[in-house]
């Protein structure tokens, strides 16, 4: 065909250019997101005086770091408008083969790290396969994952503690503080976090993400390969829950068993509170970022009003669904 | 006629293959078991089985409609915490404590369906937001495992009937009756497995959408509850154990998905998801009486379930247009 | 994709075109859009508006829009105007018959015989499965198509393909 008529520099390029970046609208997932964040703070500064302090919000950062990571891989499924439920034991052979590695002399204390990512990656090139070849359902698919990666974690420790140290390197990412008191966990968080905004909104890999997750047919339909994407979505997801199973062997100085548990949920309640919708197609990263913070200090706070276990719990869920019914609603029928 | 059975079959086919998978399944434990295949066997086997299959139930009911409830494990668990709390005393107290469990299993249930339908959120968030909470409510009922249940009820369930058959298939068989077969025939399960096929459709054809989704999950709470009162019978305790409840809760899944079950909502029968919980345990059953290491059966049951999973979804096969596997 | 901005539906097509290693290159998209748009007329207040906020018929501009956006040779249509109000027909003839004055092959399917009288150049018929006639310039007519999809060999102007048996 020939090609387009030539282009003039006319009004009708401000339609492009004018209201393409303008005038933004926040989304008010992730305002109300912020503004508990500030209600935790300040409930929170009345149970204990140094709540508001520089060192606990910064204590309280470096631990948000680990689920931050984790959450950010969970958010780009989620975004497909899948889920990974594989996330526990993935976590858990991230950090037990990278304090493994360790242990295998000069060379595997550094490769510790990227041998546990590649773990990850490669459990989540099997969900991925599982998801976009044979078309199973991810809930299915990641379960079943999950439930192998712990037999391989079972039969790899013997069925005891894994007594593997981590690797120095891993210490200092988890624990160590560079660049003006900066725990190094946060700055972790950060470039990982700058790597996943700038995949989700300047490349075509993101784009196709956002693409699936409103409508896979059409995507499908409009050349894109979307079950490239869906599968290299579930590795990196993979790939980023180890590398959060590494960050907590670092910082607990070893891996143990059924480190991962805790960080399912809290990962998938971070990314949708933080305005993602669970059916895919929307949601930003600062919305993850709000998500995950607000966890934390809710799971802090919690702790430092001393309630019992229970009421953390039941605090935890009626937490979830109150925020998600303000706004986190479908659509009525009728409209 | 010959068309109306091929239909017939064809409709049923997950149930069937869950059906014919788990006789298979059994017929291989029963003739390695060491002990062989006596009445004692069979019923620990069906105690173990029964357990997973109510909770398998539960689960169908909400994948129907094309939910999802991550709540049932831990309604089972606060089930089992309640009861063994409540059910125990004198008869008149037993049934009042058999009762109170059942009420709180509805109520478990109404309350999943009431956000879900009411607040309009998603399925899967909110029971998982409801499962912490009632995990939270076993945690305040038994900090510390203990209890007791009545003896004699739980020797019931957990017995025999005319010394051969396990009492409690008497149990799954008395529930299906009771709360299965109604339901599938009633206007409001055809309702549910609308819902589940395509909502829109549904709500344009004026079916009562909001009520079968209310009962849906309202049953599914009341049948986790019978599965919590089941395992207080077994074990004589309540344990308020996070890790037993997110067992059951993935394993009900799995098991939905091994009897035949979409879900996507709106086909397979919750016999098929019986069957393809009774054939679930069957195979982790399996691993021991092949004396399979300990060490590494959790691999084993790992590799089971994916390739269960993968034949139950294998959708690849059936379909004649790739254009529909995105559909 | 109803809830994603016109300027993302019109791009996704072509993104590959419009990066360089996977990277958009957002300058190009912004300007090959508004190109887009002003070469389609698509009516809209923006191309950060989501496409469900459109009328129909410039939402099926987009999607030409889209595949126009890759500068196909080639385009296949199926029933383009289907569901579209009268003057986005116009619209739409207009833009076809331009495209293929600039040089385009265009292929639709449609079963509407105004469309088909009005706007073809060529016209194959098929009827169970097999193309019957092939009508071409003055032989379209409605009541040509009208006899040939209903396998009548009634219209003398009409040339068949083969000998049908009825």
């Amino acid at each position: 065909m020939a090609e387009a008529p030539a282009r003039t520099r006319d009004a009708g390029d401000a339609f492009g250019n004018g209201f393409g970046r303008v005038r933004r609208q926040i989304d008010p997932a992730i305002a109300w997101a912020f503004g508990c964040i500030a209600l935790v703070l300040i409930v929170g500064s009345f149970y204990s005086k140094s709540f508001l302090s520089p060192e606990y919000l910064l204590q309280q950062l470096k631990v948000a770091s680990f689920l931050g990571v984790i959450a950010t891989g969970m958010m780009i499924v989620i975004l497909l408008g899948q889920i990974d439920l594989s996330v526990p034991w993935v976590v858990a052979v991230g950090g037990m083969m990278a304090t493994a590695a360790t242990g295998w002399g000069t060379l595997g204390g550094i490769m510790a790290i990227p041998v546990g990512i590649g773990c990850g990656v490669a459990l989540g090139l099997v969900n991925g396969v599982g998801v976009a070849f044979l078309r199973i359902p991810s809930m299915v698919v990641t379960l079943a994952v999950n439930a192998i990666a712990q037999g391989l974690m079972v039969v790899h420790t013997g069925g005891f503690s894994p007594q593997d140290a981590s690797s120095p390197a891993m210490r200092f990412l988890a624990t160590g503080d560079t660049l003006l008191g900066i725990p190094n966990a946060l700055v972790v968080w950060g470039v990982v976090g700058v790597a996943a905004v700038f995949l989700l909104t300047r490349t075509t890999f993101g784009r196709t993400v956002y693409a699936i997750g409103n409508r896979e047919r059409a995507a499908y339909l409009s050349g894109a390969r979307t079950r490239m994407v869906v599968m290299s979505a579930f590795a990196i997801s993979g790939g980023l829950s180890a590398f959060g199973g590494v960050l907590l062997a670092g910082y607990a100085s070893k891996a143990a068993q059924a480190m991962g548990d805790p960080y399912l949920l809290p990962a998938i309640a971070a990314v949708v509170l933080g305005g993602t919708s669970i059916l895919g197609g929307r949601g930003s990263y600062l919305g993850t970022v709000a998500g995950v913070i607000l966890i934390t200090l809710l799971q802090s706070i919690l702790s430092v009003m001393q309630m019992e276990e229970f009421g953390r719990h039941v605090t935890y869920g009626v937490v979830i669904i109150a925020m998600l019914l303000i706004y986190g609603r479908g659509r009525k029928h009728s409209e | 006629m010959s068309g109306d059975w091929a239909y017939r079959l064809r409709e049923h086919r997950g149930t069937l293959l869950a059906f014919g998978g788990f006789v298979a399944m059994f017929a291989i434990y029963a003739t390695n078991h060491p002990a062989g295949l006596n009445a004692n066997v069979a019923t620990t086997a069906a105690n173990k089985g029964v357990l997973l299959a109510i909770v398998a139930m539960a689960q169908t009911l909400v994948v129907l409609t094309s939910g999802i409830d991550l709540s049932v494990g831990m309604v089972m668990v606060l089930a089992n915490c309640l009861a063994s709390t409540i059910v125990v005393g004198s008869p008149l107290t037993t049934t009042l404590g058999v009762l109170g469990v059942l009420f709180v299993g509805a109520l478990c249930g109404a309350i999943n369906g009431l956000v879900v339908i009411y607040g309009r959120l998603q399925p899967i968030v909110t029971t998982i937001a409801t499962g912490a909470i009632f995990y939270g409510a076993a945690l305040a009922l038994r900090r510390v495992p203990g209890g007791d249940v009545d003896a004699s009820l739980a020797d019931a369930l957990t017995g025999q009937l005319a010394g051969a058959v396990p009492a409690s298939l008497a149990l799954l068989l008395g529930l299906v009756v009771v709360v299965w077969l109604p339901f599938r025939r009633s206007s409001i399960g055809r309702a549910a497995y609308a819902v589940g096929s395509s909502e829109v459709a549904a709500y344009m054809s004026g079916v009562p959408i909001r009520r079968a989704k209310f009962l849906a999950y309202l049953l599914s709470g009341l049948l986790a509850s019978v599965a919590g009162l089941f395992l207080t019978c077994i074990t004589y305790s309540g344990e308020a154990s996070a890790a037993n409840g997110n067992t059951y809760t993935l394993y009900s899944i799995a098991a939905v998905v091994l009897g035949g079950v979409s879900l996507f909502g709106g086909s397979g029968s919750a016999i098929g998801a019986i069957f393809g919980a009774l054939m679930f345990r069957t195979i982790g059953d399996l691993l021991f009486v092949f004396n399979v290491e300990p060490l590494w059966q959790p691999l084993f049951q790992g590799i089971v379930l994916f390739a269960a999973v993968c034949l139950g979804s294998a959708r690849l096969l059936r379909v004649r247009n790739r254009l529909d596997l995105y559909g | 994709m109803l809830p994603m901005s016109v300027r993302d539906n019109l791009s996704f097509a072509a993104l590959g075109r419009l990066s360089r290693w996977g990277i958009v290159d957002a300058a190009a998209e912004r300007e090959a859009v508004a190109e887009m748009v002003r070469l389609l007329a698509i009516r809209t207040d923006g191309t950060g508006v989501p496409a469900g906020a459109l009328s129909g018929g410039n939402q099926q501009k987009l999607v030409i829009g889209k595949w126009l956006m890759m500068k196909p040779r080639i385009l296949l249509l199926n029933d383009p105007t289907r569901g579209i109000d009268v003057g986005t027909k116009q619209e739409m003839y207009q833009l076809l018959r331009e495209l293929v004055e600039a040089g385009a092959a265009i292929l639709f399917y449609s079963t509407d015989y105004d469309e088909l009288v009005g706007c073809c150049d060529r016209v194959l018929v098929m009827y169970d499965g097999a193309i019957r006639r092939e009508l071409v310039g003055a032989e379209i007519t409605e009541r040509a198509l009208v006899s040939s999809a209903l396998n009548i060999g009634a219209d003398v102007s009409a040339r068949p393909m083969s000998a049908v048996a009825t």
